[in-house]
């Protein structure tokens, strides 16, 4: 009850913009804006030919593929950097240089080095959600609290049980903080690479639909799919952080 | 009681000293800290807030490196953390994602599963988590948290737990709870715990010793034992005793939280004093309490970490003098202690009886016509904690090797683990039966017609008699040449017994010091049947009784009193009343000769005749008494003789009078002796 009141406000604001493109289409007799109505007949158009769940499919593909190269190089680089301060001292200065370059800007060398196939796309989702992974792994390693190290120090353990039972639960959280960081910049920038030279994903079908004829309903469809997509991907990463095995962090 | 050789941890000349940020001074936290802990013995560690317990425990436990120092655990230098030394921390370290059962596993990986799974259920029982084991922390309150943080320590099996204030951030109740909860565990597993706490009550409650430490740069003030019964209610009359002891170790008042002694640093110490007191026993802090009130710098180095165990002792009614001046009666009127209002002798088996009620000694200002029977492990910390409530700096565990006296001029002491001697004006000898200057200068001389040994232990059910002489100190004359047992009660019903003969080596050796007392005890029927339902507290303890006197006792640059300048045989319940009236005397030699040094040799020479003739008159008396017991009983009985025997037993022997009453009752004697001998 109480969430369908919290809800409620958005739903109007929703409903009233909705309404107020419409009247404004309508009343601008525009030929080629769409109003909501066109934008629904055109996703369902899509929904029934097929091709929306090939789009989708494509560009998660890429992402996944990205994102989990990022967390499999990220996250050891980030313990490392956050375990030994001279790896830290090291290497940190080459990514807070690396880190604000957009990767936009890399998507020529992308098409240099890996050409215009998955690779490209892959390689810039990989580099925009390293960086955040690397940093959040190595601020949740210097931010375990010195008890529990002094604790695990004390009873002797070894190395490999530090890790797996102390170092890397107890940066977990932060770890997650990371990921979702990454895979949120990871979505955005799957868009913009697939906007070049691919024949698939929701990128290519934004791209396509307006030089294939100013579709714009199938331009706007996929711009609000996105954006759900977005929405649910972010949502999944929240239920992580839900586990038991982190929520001591945010417990208090 | 412990008996290895090494103790569990032993800390030796700690310093800690935190390098300066930017231009500052470096922080000194830690000065010379020293001390031991016996296997199994439960230390707490309090002090004013951020004297540097914590920091004190962490170098304990291997996570700090000291600057200077070292710390010895079961004779081994400590390198950094061991499994062997958990550490329980205030906050709790238990690790939140694990499950309760996964914490107390943490340190078990060497076990096979189920044997795992085994200690991880038996120490969960012992804390009362049963239930919880897939619990994860946060899920717990704060009070469970901290008993998986016990659990996971005594899981591991350590010797030894450090434990930094781990009841800290919990509720009245649930401290109280835990505090019950751990000392059964440590009953029952019998760990070494060293336990940092700000909360007095706490370390009442739970510890054997209790160290008190100064505020920054921290060192060890003193040790308070407590020897009550556990589980220790919060407000039995013991309890407050030992709180009261505490309060006044950290110098601070019980009833304003005020501060009532400045705070002493062990590195000023170490510039040079006016007088050093080698002793902390009852005549180094009488004298210390003394020094203190004349406003003369002193510092005491205390050798014994430990306080005399099972040993009773009687006081005589002149102390009381001192104890007033001092500020210590009303300790000794509220402490606890069995008040004395006479002596009882019996004779032939106890079909002989006699009694001295004690007077009140108007002349020398003392109105009450009673002193007391004292549990010296108790009176000595609590004589020490008045000195340094009164501020008095108290090093302790300071052994003293060697005072270099040199012409008198400037003497020093050495402290063993210490580089600089100790500079002082006047180095006094309290260092008891030690008789450190006594050795050193070779002034010591055994009196060879007074050699006794004495077989003594604590016992309970103990028939005292009846009526009101019944917690009087009796005296029963046996039937071996120079042979009496004392009956000192030392509470409501502990009472100590101990035979006293002529030296026999041999009783030292196995049960033969048993067997004696028995035979002793056996020979004289009235004790014998107040013994009948006696049970022995500990093994009886064999200390031999040799008196000795120095033939000097003070000299250029220094002084010696109590123990160390004579030991005079028990009897008449000599000694305690040697350490007070000595130091009384000193401080007096002492203040004098540091406001004139020209008269100081004057001062010495007077202090020296004057205690030597006391100890002189106490032995002179006591061979009197072991002449002939009944002869010498019989002058108790006699008109003429009583009055001056009677103020001699009650203690007044240090003056020339004394020493003239002394001679008119050897005279007394000797007719007394003739007329028997006519008849």
């Amino acid at each position: 009850m109480t969430r369908i009141k919290q809800a409620l406000p958005s739903v109007a604001v929703l409903a009233l913009l909705i309404a107020l493109w419409w009247t404004v289409v309508v009343a601008s007799g525009s030929v080629i804006f769409p109003t909501p109505g066109q934008v629904v007949t055109g996703t369902v158009e899509l929904i029934r030919d097929g091709t929306l769940g090939q789009h989708i499919a494509a560009s998660l593909v890429r992402v996944a593929a990205g994102f989990l190269l990022a967390v499999g190089i990220g996250v050891p680089i980030g313990l490392w950097m956050g375990w030994k301060q001279a790896a830290f001292n090291t290497l940190n200065p080459i990514f807070q240089i690396l880190r604000p370059i957009s990767p936009i800007a890399w998507i020529p060398i992308a098409i240099l080095w890996f050409g215009v196939g998955n690779a490209s796309p892959i390689y810039l989702i990989f580099i925009s959600s390293v960086f955040p992974l690397v940093v959040q792994t190595t601020v949740g390693v210097h931010t375990i609290d010195a008890r529990y190290l002094r604790a695990a120090e004390n009873f002797g353990v070894s190395r490999f049980t530090l890790f797996r039972r102390v170092v890397i639960p107890a940066a977990l959280p932060q770890i997650l903080v990371g990921m979702r960081i990454g895979l949120g910049v990871a979505w955005l920038v799957v868009v913009a690479a697939e906007m070049i030279a691919l024949r698939s994903g929701l990128g290519y079908l934004i791209i396509d639909s307006r030089n294939a004829g100013n579709r714009y309903d199938l331009v706007i469809a996929g711009m609000i799919i996105i954006g759900l997509i977005g929405l649910l991907l972010d949502g999944a990463m929240r239920l992580l952080e839900q586990l038991k095995w982190v929520r001591w962090r945010y417990a208090h | 009681m412990p008996t290895s050789d090494s103790p569990a941890i032993a800390v030796r000349d700690l310093w800690v000293e935190f390098p300066a940020r930017g231009s500052g001074e470096p922080l000194h936290v830690l000065e010379e800290v020293s001390f031991e802990v016996s296997r199994g013995e439960f230390v707490c560690i309090v002090g004013p807030s951020g004297c540097g317990k914590s920091t004190l425990l962490n170098v304990i436990g291997g996570f700090l490196s000291p600057t200077r120092g070292e710390v010895l655990v079961q004779g081994e230098p400590v390198r950094g953390p061991d499994p062997r030394r958990i550490f329980v921390f205030q906050e709790s370290a238990v690790f939140p994602w694990l499950t309760v059962a996964e914490n107390v596993a943490f340190g078990l990986a060497h076990l096979s599963r189920e044997e795992r799974a085994r200690t991880v259920a038996h120490y969960l029982s012992l804390v009362g988590l049963v239930g919880f084991e897939r619990s994860h922390p946060p899920e717990i309150s704060g009070g469970m948290r901290q008993r998986v943080e016990i659990a996971r320590a005594l899981a591991a099996n350590p010797d030894v737990l450090y434990m930094d204030e781990p009841f800290g951030a919990l509720d009245y109740l649930t401290r109280l709870k835990l505090r019950a909860d751990l000392t059964r565990i440590w009953q029952r597993e019998r760990k070494t715990i060293l336990f940092v706490t700000h909360d007095i009550e706490e370390a009442v409650q739970l510890a054997d010793r209790v160290l008190v430490m100064t505020p920054r740069p921290a060192t060890v003030r003193r040790f308070v034992s407590v020897e009550l019964a556990r589980p220790r209610a919060l407000g039995s009359p013991g309890y407050a005793v030992a709180r009261s002891a505490i309060f006044a170790g950290i110098g601070v008042s019980e009833a304003t939280g005020e501060e009532t002694a400045p705070a002493p640093s062990a590195a000023a110490a170490a510039r040079g004093t006016d007088v050093v007191v080698i002793g902390g026993g009852p005549a180094g802090s009488i004298l210390a309490s003394y020094l203190g009130r004349a406003g003369i710098d002193h510092v005491v180095l205390d050798r014994a970490v430990h306080p005399r165990r099972h040993v009773g002792e009687s006081l005589v009614c002149s102390t009381t003098r001192v104890f007033a001046e001092i500020g210590f009666l009303d300790a000794l009127e509220t402490g606890g202690f069995v008040k004395k209002h006479g002596a009882v002798f019996t004779l032939d088996g106890g079909r002989r009886e006699l009694a001295l009620p004690f007077r009140a000694m108007p002349d020398l200002g003392i109105a009450q016509d009673h002193t007391y029977h004292v549990d010296r492990a108790r009176f000595d910390e609590l004589l020490l904690a008045h000195a340094a409530a009164r501020g008095s700096r108290i090093r302790q565990a300071a052994e003293v090797e060697r005072v270099e006296l040199g012409d008198g001029s400037a003497p020093s002491v050495r402290v063993a683990g210490v580089p600089e001697p100790l500079r002082a004006r006047i180095v006094a000898d309290a260092s008891g039966r030690a008789a450190l200057l006594g050795r050193q200068l070779r002034t010591r001389r055994n009196d060879a017609r007074l050699n006794q040994v004495a077989v003594h232990g604590w016992f309970r059910g103990v028939d005292r008699g009846r009526g009101e002489t019944a917690d009087w100190i009796h005296i029963h004359v046996l039937g071996a040449p120079r042979a009496w047992a004392w009956q000192i009660p030392i509470s409501a019903d502990v009472t100590s017994i101990g035979v006293v003969c002529e030296g026999q080596p041999a009783l030292g050796r196995d049960e033969t010091g048993e067997r004696f007392f028995a035979s002793m005890i056996a020979s004289h029927g009235l004790l014998a049947t107040r013994m009948a339902k006696a049970q022995s507290l500990h093994a009886l303890e064999v200390e031999g009784s040799q008196s000795y006197f120095g033939e000097r006792v003070a000299g250029p640059g220094w002084i010696a009193l109590g123990d160390a300048a004579q030991f005079v045989d028990p009897v008449f319940s000599s000694g305690v009343s040697v350490a007070a009236e000595s130091a009384r005397l000193a401080v007096r030699a002492i203040s004098d000769s540091l406001a004139d040094p020209a008269r100081a040799a004057e001062c010495f020479a007077d202090y020296d005749e004057t205690v030597r003739r006391g100890g002189e008159v106490w032995r002179e008396l006591i061979l009197l008494f072991y002449r002939m017991p009944p002869l010498f009983l019989g002058l108790l009985e006699d008109a003429s003789a009583r009055p001056a025997l009677q103020s001699l037993l009650q203690g007044r022997v240090f003056a020339a009078d004394d020493a003239l009453a002394l001679a008119e009752l050897q005279a007394r004697a000797r007719e007394l002796e003739r007329e028997a001998a006519a008849r």
